[in-house]
């Protein structure tokens, strides 16, 4: 169990700022997940973790200890890599043991450490056999014992599972955090995938262009975005936006767009709300309720088009311009006509300020 | 009627089919044959049994040639592949100017092993080459005379060898070395292995099949060194540096005994086929292992 601190860590290409000064703190045993789009700096930040990648300022402390500078074998880390990066020639049992056996290691104890490790990701069967004659999902396993019989204290993964086909993922999903359980280290993880980051972790560092957006539960970070951009970004569908503008009339706000007012009674505004301030409303789709007729509080719409999902629909629609997505259930969407009215849940309401694009 | 594909490409290759069985296998047959003959000037002898490779094996020269053979080839390989690892390596490390350096040792390449020979006989010949050169600086007592001591020419043969083609090497090693997938460095680095034990262990071994190559084009080399031989030593001192091919080509040529001639090439041929089947042998239980 090893507490992680990342101050200010800086990092750049030439005159392109990867890291802009990246600070998290991750708790001793927590399951941190690293999530955004492609390009963002996820695989970088992991690299300096791991000193693989020099970082250019900032620190990197695990409990107290300043790593930034020091050789990645020298940190106590696990890495496990997105093309698995096993040593082709060997077997999986040397795959495992070769660090030990550099380090000079006596063997009783290597056998041990590796059964111990074989036993824990149940390739006992395979340990004779070479990296070439196993399947994704046992070359995974493979990566990930040849962190384990190191007795690394912070395990370090990049995007592990992209390579694994969409059954497979998910089956290798529940082991890994099944082994984090089981071991209750520290676990760094990165992906792009937001169901594997909803189901990992414990908290999730949401990144944009080199920096942290959010960093919070699963649920807070899809029921409290902080910016547009991880609002915009979380959930499939994404985030349902439309401009508007505040009311407040005898301590009580409402929101205004055009015709249509939503009162935002239970809303918990971060600042004091201003009469007249432009905002951005958001609303997740699965918090909208189509109905045929107006009444108030209910946003006039057009159907664009019907996608069943199975166990919901998602009903595509156009409000005055805006392509919306809202969740129904098949039997709702079923008795649709082409004009409708959207009702938001008041409860689920995300609220941002235009220019800085931050929640209200 | 209809032309199957198939037929179609089988008729296309009878051409080649056929120049291959009667210029390869056919040549290859007519030689062994004349091997058993006592056949001087002409291909016109009387059979004659082992004869030919009776006196092939009595004559000083033949056995000089044919330990030559392994002698030269041996060290040509040897330091070929190893020096053309360790450039290979320091390129792989990131040496500063490394097209420069990648230039520089793939030039002698571009030479033909005549060139080759000749140029080392200058650079060696005692007069002209070197050693004039290092007294000229004023080292009165140095000499270096390998060229002319029937003990150490043959090694002579073997430093042009390896000037030549060792720069080959490098770029093919080199080539293999960029194909190791960097996750492989970066696994290396996080379970604290040595960049030493990365090589030896895992970069190395990973690239078998490149060594496998290099070991044929070098063996290729040896087995018809002839030009680098007459351009540099033509076989002296004395026989001191024959070699089988040179051997071969005098006897047809210069001493009208093409009998003999074919007996040697017979041996050479022998000679080629259990090293190609020890090493398919080797190289087999190397994949199944
Ligand atoms: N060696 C390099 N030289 C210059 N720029 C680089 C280099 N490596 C990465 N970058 C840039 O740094 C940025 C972050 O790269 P990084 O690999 O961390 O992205 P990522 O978030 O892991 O993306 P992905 O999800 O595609 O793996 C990218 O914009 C990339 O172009
Ligand atoms: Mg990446």
């Amino acid at each position: 169990m090893t507490r992680v601190e990342i101050d200010g860590v800086e990092r750049a290409y030439g005159a392109v700022k990867v890291l802009k000064g990246i600070h998290l703190d991750i708790e001793p045993g927590e399951f941190v997940v690293l999530l955004g789009p492609s390009g963002c700096g996820k695989s970088t930040l992991l690299a300096s973790i791991a000193g693989l990648d020099p970082v250019q300022g900032g620190e990197i402390r695990f409990d107290g200890r300043d790593v930034a500078r020091d050789e990645p074998s020298d940190r106590e880390i696990g890495m496990v890599f997105q093309s698995y990066a096993l040593y082709p020639t060997m077997t999986v049992r040397k795959n495992m043991s070769f660090a030990l056996r550099v380090a000079g290691m006596a063997k009783p104890e290597i056998d041990e450490r590796v059964n111990w490790a074989a036993g824990v990701l149940q390739i006992e069967p395979l340990l004779e056999r070479k990296p070439a004659a196993l399947s994704g999902g046992q070359r995974q396993r493979v990566a990930i014992g040849r962190a384990l019989v190191r007795k690394a204290k912070v395990f370090l993964f990049d995007e592990p599972l992209s390579n694994l086909d969409a059954k497979l993922r998910g089956e290798m999903r529940a082991e890994i955090k099944a082994l984090h359980e089981k071991l209750q280290t520290t676990f760094i993880y990165v992906t792009h995938d937001q169901i594997e980051a909803m189901t990992l972790a414990t908290r999730i560092a949401v990144m944009s262009g080199g920096e942290i957006q959010q960093f919070g539960t699963p649920d807070e970070i899809y029921r409290f975005p902080q910016t547009r951009f991880v609002a915009d970004f979380i959930g499939a569908p994404s985030m349902n936006f439309v401009d508007a503008v505040l009311r407040v009339e005898g301590g009580r706000a409402s929101l205004e767009m055009g015709q249509v007012r939503v009162e935002l009674d239970d809303y918990a505004f971060a600042a004091p709300p201003r009469d007249g301030q432009p905002v951005i409303f958001g609303t997740r789709p699965e918090r909208i309720t189509l109905q045929g007729d107006p009444s108030p509080g209910a946003i006039p719409a057009r159907v664009t088009g019907v996608e069943p999902m199975g166990a919901d629909t998602l009903v595509w629609l156009d409000t005055d311009g805006h392509r919306w997505s809202a969740r129904v259930s098949p039997e709702e969407a079923n008795a649709l006509g082409r004009e409708v009215h959207a009702r938001p849940d008041p409860q689920g309401i995300s609220l941002f300020e235009p220019e800085s694009e931050r929640r209200l | 009627m209809r032309i199957r594909p198939q037929t179609l490409a089988r008729l296309v290759l009878v051409p080649t089919i056929l120049l291959t069985v009667i210029g390869v296998y056919g040549s290859i047959l007519w030689t062994v044959n004349i091997s058993f003959t006592s056949s001087g000037f002409l291909p016109t002898g009387k059979y004659v049994g082992l004869d030919r490779y009776y006196e092939l094996w009595g004559q000083a020269r033949w056995r000089v040639a044919y330990t030559n053979l392994f002698v030269f080839g041996g060290l040509y390989i040897f330091f070929c592949i190893g020096a053309g690892l360790l450039l290979a390596i320091a390129l792989d490390q990131g040496v500063r100017g490394r097209s420069f350096f990648q230039t520089i040792f793939l030039y002698p390449i571009a030479l033909s092993f005549i060139v080759t020979g000749l140029a080392w006989r200058w650079i060696l010949n005692p007069t002209t080459g070197l050693e004039a050169y290092v007294r000229g600086l004023g080292y009165e007592g140095f000499s270096f005379g390998w060229l002319s001591d029937p003990d150490m020419a043959i090694f002579t043969l073997v430093i042009a060898g390896v000037w030549h083609s060792a720069g080959l090497m490098m770029v093919i090693i080199f080539a293999g070395l960029q194909s190791i997938d960097g996750e492989i460095w970066r696994a290396g680095r996080v379970d604290g292995i040595s960049r030493f034990h990365m090589y030896r262990g895992v970069v190395l071994p990973m690239l078998f099949p490149v060594f496998v190559t290099c070991l044929v084009l070098l063996a290729m080399n040896v087995v018809r060194s002839y030009d680098l031989v007459v351009a540099m030593t033509g076989g002296g001192p004395g026989y001191s540096t024959d070699v089988p091919a040179k051997y071969i080509v005098d006897h047809l040529f210069d001493r009208a005994n093409i009998g003999r001639a074919s007996a040697g090439a017979t041996m050479l041929l022998l000679t080629v086929m259990a090293i190609i089947a020890l090493s398919t042998y080797l190289g087999r239980k190397e994949t199944r292992r």
